[in-house]
């Protein structure tokens, strides 16, 4: 499985190299970098439309996902906007149903991953020493293993969804706390956590005050990272049948279930197809444009 | 869903799906392979290659276990002998036995096997290798759904090279019927198939497909007619679109089981030609008859009367098949052929209603899957023509896994599944008081006894009387609603000739497939 | 390696229920369920299983599949065909794509740079059964040009009809090409904004000679790792483009024992799995020392 991230060939040589805080200064020093771009706009509306027709859209689907309305590949027709499955199902209702499990299940992993890898790496990097070096060796290693394999080793003995959580943790975690580890370490030798350890705040207290917020976009790429390995990791078990049991709608399933259908109704498995790209893809680029505001690449 | 569910059921899907393949009758027509081609030596097509519902990874090699796939009893018929095998008219043929015949008392049979069949270790198949084959079955019937139950295996013994003697526990007059189809026999004394065990069949498996295919070579030396066929190549393949189109783009000669859509489409493609097996498959409506308000013979009588039959084999099988009367195994030889058509009868479907005090209607539920074709569109239309009769039923699609765990003979009402299984196999299964898979609560003692009196009876006709007598008073009094039996759809390129017609057991006997015709 | 193989037979063994109710599709007695538990093994204690299993890995024997009774050894061997072949072909496909997408993202054309940049983010964070539906949709049902199913020739090698081969390599090569470049692009990234490369720049020398002189050998460690690295993720990715176009394969085979818990073909393969990437990274290392060592 691939983890979107480049701290695994990059950090490992110059990962200490950046200093300075994201927020507190630019690197580049231009203003502009400093704004919302329109295309954060468009990524971020895009990841906000999915998101909720993939939480809400069972409710606007108007009938059961389940239902058999048509004959077998029915096309495209009045009533029927991306015409009916395999078994005459309604297409539109299984693509608006079919993304609520695969959106939470992926949300839950990660920001599971995410919150293990921030207090970690917070911890990490506020120590240093050989305890951190030892954390990073470690997740370097775990980083090497092929996540799907992992997941499915998991998927032997927990639920699909578990085993999601499971597989974007081990993966997922380590990148996390490397990233935010060089981040605190960088910032515990800034100005602004100085002045505040002078003023005689706590570790802990300057970590949440301090250090956090300062890298909030750096969290919250982040965790747009997270989430796109686990809507992969989910995709994958669920087209491999470890999913929602059918009848059951789910984007990936669909795609499995449609494809050998796709010269008789292509809407069936391209409607799910486009519903999951625009998901893993809205969230990747909204990921990757905080990542450029803010220079953090 | 918890994995623990998924491979429990996964498990009874596969090993139901395999007794409903097991075994079977035949359409009244003559098998094709009668008409099969001789061997085509000029135009050099000498190989069939057949894409056969299955798992490739799950390929078993044990005959007498579960053979989880239709591929899987493909490549054992091919590989093995069997004893005995449905003709085309669903009598049973010889095959490895030639003659199987009792004494008085009907509880001892004396089959004769063929001298002339050689394993390809070049030894002769004797009546210890069949004998052997049958107790290690028994030994098996875990596994097999117990179906040597009828035999005392132990107290059954070898007489000569090609005679043994078999004990039944009862007399039990359709001994050729039971060794009909899964009796494989192998080489006394064999247990481990992790590596090849020597057969006696008309092929020969090679190593030489890999994990794509099973490559069978043409065994020169076998008894029977001489196959068209030098090389039948057999592979799984689990999804019915996918084997389709693996036709359709030349990758196969032969696609098993396709789905009715994609059949349809075809219909006017001369490239390629579908062949229907008749009555292959049933849905039956099952109504548990300890439950309420089934627990009523008239409830029963009003659903049996409010289906419409038309309508609902339009829908589900989109016309591929044909209405059913309530009977459990229409195409057994012993099923009774004279009975009055059911037909819908709203009105005295309502009255029984209002007789057994169901004026106001009910509420139920109806358990359908997704796992068979068409299986649920039927659930949901049975649920509207039942509407009008005063039921209020809801569906509930269960997951294709958790259907036999958790549906099959634990739900009071769903549709279950049957594949062109004889009428003593159902019996066996789901027909005995304390059969576990007893879907339908049937506890008729007297039944049962005249089960036994039939099978005591050494005349054949009189004994197809009684045993079609039982099947028309299960149709009236029991807990079945058979409303339509589907074709079984196979695509085949054109020319391709000798594919079995005969549902069940018998249409994986393809020995006499040929690509030449 | 020890470590690993711990970890995936406990994954795999602790856990309620067994092959023994499959075999029986659930309908067993108790009696019977125990004599086939022990037919399997399955009722000896658990680090007995483990060291039985172990030392059968070690000396090429890993046991039989509770399922078919073949053995495992066997199932491998006639299967690693055709998912050597997919990934050597994906391979082939996905190192020059990664190679070009990455320097285009960093110094192509400057018009051409969002467009690789999107290309890049757009792939990585696709999930490979959206690649193979695209491909399906456009290169198969659409055009014509391939099955959309991949029922290799019997008895051929794997290599024999490349047509059938095309979007199974496609799904498992695209995916990872962009993934790949997104990586090798922060590397190349960080390399040109290096002084000496600058310094080229102002000497006048050609973007040839500066990328094959000086951004080469430095990405050179990186981007060997990267290799070892997509190693592992063709290989579980092999599961997924195996099973979606029917190619009977090591990945279709884990799949598969995984769903029906045949737990000895589970362990195997995935520690086979796992031996090919600790031993693609170990190389890795061992070819190009890490970038850590080298800058130092």
């Amino acid at each position: 499985m691939k983890r979107a991230n480049g701290s695994l060939l990059k950090r490992s040589g110059d990962a200490a190299d950046r200093s300075v805080p994201a927020r507190s200064a630019e690197p580049d020093g231009s203003p502009s970098a400093r704004r919302r771009s329109p295309a954060m706009l468009v990524f971020g509306g895009l990841s906000g439309v999915v998101l909720l027709v993939a939480l809400g859209g069972e409710v606007v689907a108007g009938h059961d996902p389940a239902a058999i309305v048509a004959a077998p590949w029915a096309e495209v027709a009045s009533g029927l906007p991306f015409g009916a499955d395999a078994l005459g199902r309604d297409v539109l209702a299984r693509v608006l149903a079919g993304g609520r499990d695969l959106t939470l299940t992926s949300l839950a992993a990660a920001l599971t991953a995410s919150a293990l890898g921030v207090a970690g790496g917070l911890w990490v990097g506020w120590s240093r020493g050989r305890l951190g070096r030892a954390v990073a060796g470690a997740s370097d290693l775990l980083l090497a293993l092929p996540l799907l394999l992992l997941a499915l080793l998991a998927v032997v003995a927990l639920p699909g969804p578990a085993a999601v959580i499971a597989g974007t943790v081990l993966g997922g975690t380590p990148l996390t706390l490397r990233v935010v580890a060089d981040a605190t370490a960088a910032a515990r030798q800034a100005g602004y956590v100085e002045a505040a350890l002078s003023r005689g705040e706590t570790g802990g207290a300057v970590l949440l005050r301090e250090v956090l917020p300062a890298h909030a976009g750096l969290v919250c790429a982040d965790l747009g990272q997270r989430m796109v390995l686990a809507v992969q990791l989910a995709a994958a078990l669920n087209v491999l049948g470890f999913g929602p049991a059918p009848p059951a709608p789910d984007w990936a399933a669909m795609l499995r279930e449609n494809l050998q259908g796709l010269g008789l109704n292509p809407a069936a498995t391209i409607a799910p197809a486009v519903a999951l790209a625009v998901l893993a893809g809205s969230v990747a680029a909204l990921s990757h444009c905080l990542v450029a505001r803010d220079g953090l690449s | 869903m918890h994995s623990q569910l998924r491979r429990r059921s996964a498990a009874v899907v596969t090993a139901v799906a395999l007794l409903a393949g097991c075994s079977g009758t035949a359409p009244g027509t003559a098998p094709a392979s009668t008409a099969a081609q001789p061997t085509g030596t000029g135009s050099g097509m000498g190989t069939v290659r057949y894409a056969a519902p299955g798992s490739p990874s799950n390929a078993v090699t044990d005959p007498h276990g579960l053979l989880p796939g239709e591929s899987d009893v493909v490549r054992m018929a091919l590989t093995y002998d069997v004893l005995t095998l449905p003709g085309a008219d669903g009598s049973t043929q010889p095959r490895l036995a030639t003659a199987w015949r009792p004494d008085a008392t009907l509880t001892k049979w004396r089959v004769t096997i063929r001298g002339d069949a050689t394993f390809s270790d070049g030894r002769q198949v004797k009546a210890a290798d069949a004998l052997f084959s049958l107790r290690r079955m028994g030994k098996k019937a875990a596994e097999n759904f117990g179906r040597m139950a009828m035999f005392d295996l132990d107290a059954s013994e070898v007489i000569d090279d090609t005679t043994f003697e078999l004990v039944t526990r009862k007399p039990y007059a359709e001994v050729g019927k039971a060794l009909e189809g899964a009796t494989f026999v192998v080489p006394e004394g064999s247990d481990d198939f992790g590596k090849p065990v020597p057969g006696s069949g008309p092929f020969r498996p090679t190593n030489k497909g890999g994990a794509q295919a099973v490559v069978y070579e043409r065994n020169d030396d076998w008894w029977g007619p001489k196959p068209p066929a030098r090389t039948i190549e057999v592979r799984a393949v689990p999804d019915p679109q996918a084997r389709a189109q693996a036709l359709l783009s030349g990758q196969v000669d032969l696609a098993g089981g396709v789905p009715a859509t994609l059949a349809k489409q075809q219909e006017d493609n001369s490239a390629v030609r579908l062949l229907r097996r008749p009555g292959a498959t049933l849905y039956p409506l099952v109504m548990r008859m300890d439950t309420k308000p089934f627990d009523d013979l008239r409830v029963r009588e009003a659903v049996r009367l409010a289906l419409d039959r038309q309508q609902l084999l339009d829908t589900a099988f989109l016309g591929y098949g044909e209405i059913g009367n309530d009977l459990i195994t229409p195409k057994d030889p012993t099923s009774p052929a004279n009975l009055a058509q059911t037909t819908r009868d709203l009105a005295r479907a309502k009255k029984l209603m209002a007789d057994a005090g169901l004026a106001d209607g009910v509420e139920l539920t109806l358990h359908t899957t997704t796992a068979y074709p068409g299986m649920d569109s039927a659930a949901t239309l049975i649920s509207q023509q039942l509407a009008e009769i005063g039921m209020r039923v809801k569906v509930a699609v269960e997951p294709a896994d958790t259907y036999f765990s958790a549906v099959y003979a634990r739900k009071p009402f769903y549709l279950s599944y049957l594949g062109g299984i004889p009428f003593l196999d159902v019996v066996r299964v789901a027909l005995t008081p304390d059969s576990p898979t007893n879907e339908t609560a049937w506890q008729d003692r007297t039944w049962s006894a005249d089960l036994d009196k039939a099978l005591a009876e050494p005349d054949d006709a009189k004994r197809r009387g009684l045993l079609g007598e039982l099947q028309a008073r299960l149709r009236d009094q029991g807990g079945y609603a058979i409303w339509a039996l589907s074709d079984r759809l196979d695509l085949a390129k054109a020319g391709l000739s000798g594919v079995p017609e005969g549902i069940g057991f018998a249409s994986a006997f393809i020995d006499q497939v040929s690509s030449d015709g | 390696m020890a470590a690993a193989s711990a970890v995936i037979f406990l994954c795999t063994a602790a856990l309620p229920g067994d092959a023994a109710d499959l075999v029986s599709g659930g309908r067993a007695t108790p009696d019977e369920l125990a004599r086939l538990r022990a037919e399997q093994g399955l009722d000896r204690p658990l680090h007995v299983r483990y060291l039985g299993w172990l030392s059968g890995v070690l000396t090429g024997d890993p046991g039989a599949s509770l399922i078919t009774g073949r053995p495992i050894g066997e199932l491998v061997a006639e299967r690693a065909g055709v998912t050597l072949t997919l990934t050597v072909a994906a391979l082939a496909v996905s190192v020059p794509l990664t190679a070009a997408l990455a320097w285009t993202a960093v110094r192509g054309p400057r018009w051409l740079r969002p467009a690789a940049n999107a290309l890049i983010v757009a792939g990585a964070a696709l999930p490979q059964a959206v690649v193979a539906a695209a491909l399906v949709a456009w290169l198969s049902a659409a055009w014509g040009l391939f099955p959309p199913v991949s029922m290799l020739p019997a008895g051929e090698p794997p290599w024999s009809r490349p047509d059938l081969l095309v979007l199974p390599v496609l799904t498992l090569a695209l995916p990872i090409a962009a993934y790949g470049a997104a990586l090798l692009r922060g590397a190349i990234a960080d390399v040109v904004a290096r002084p000496y490369v600058r310094d080229a720049e102002l000497r006048g020398l050609s973007p040839a000679t500066i990328a094959l002189r000086y951004v080469l050998p430095m990405i050179a460690a990186p981007a060997t790792r990267l290799l070892a690295v997509t190693l592992g993720g063709l290989v579980a990715g092999a599961a997924v483009a195996e099973t979606l176009f029917g190619l009977a394969g090591l990945g279709e085979l884990l799949v598969t024992a995984v769903s029906t818990r045949d737990v000895p073909v589970v362990q195997s393969v995935a520690l086979l799995a796992a031996a090919v990437v600790v031993a693609g990274l170990l190389a890795a290392d061992a070819v190009a020392p890490r970038a850590r060592a080298a800058r130092r």
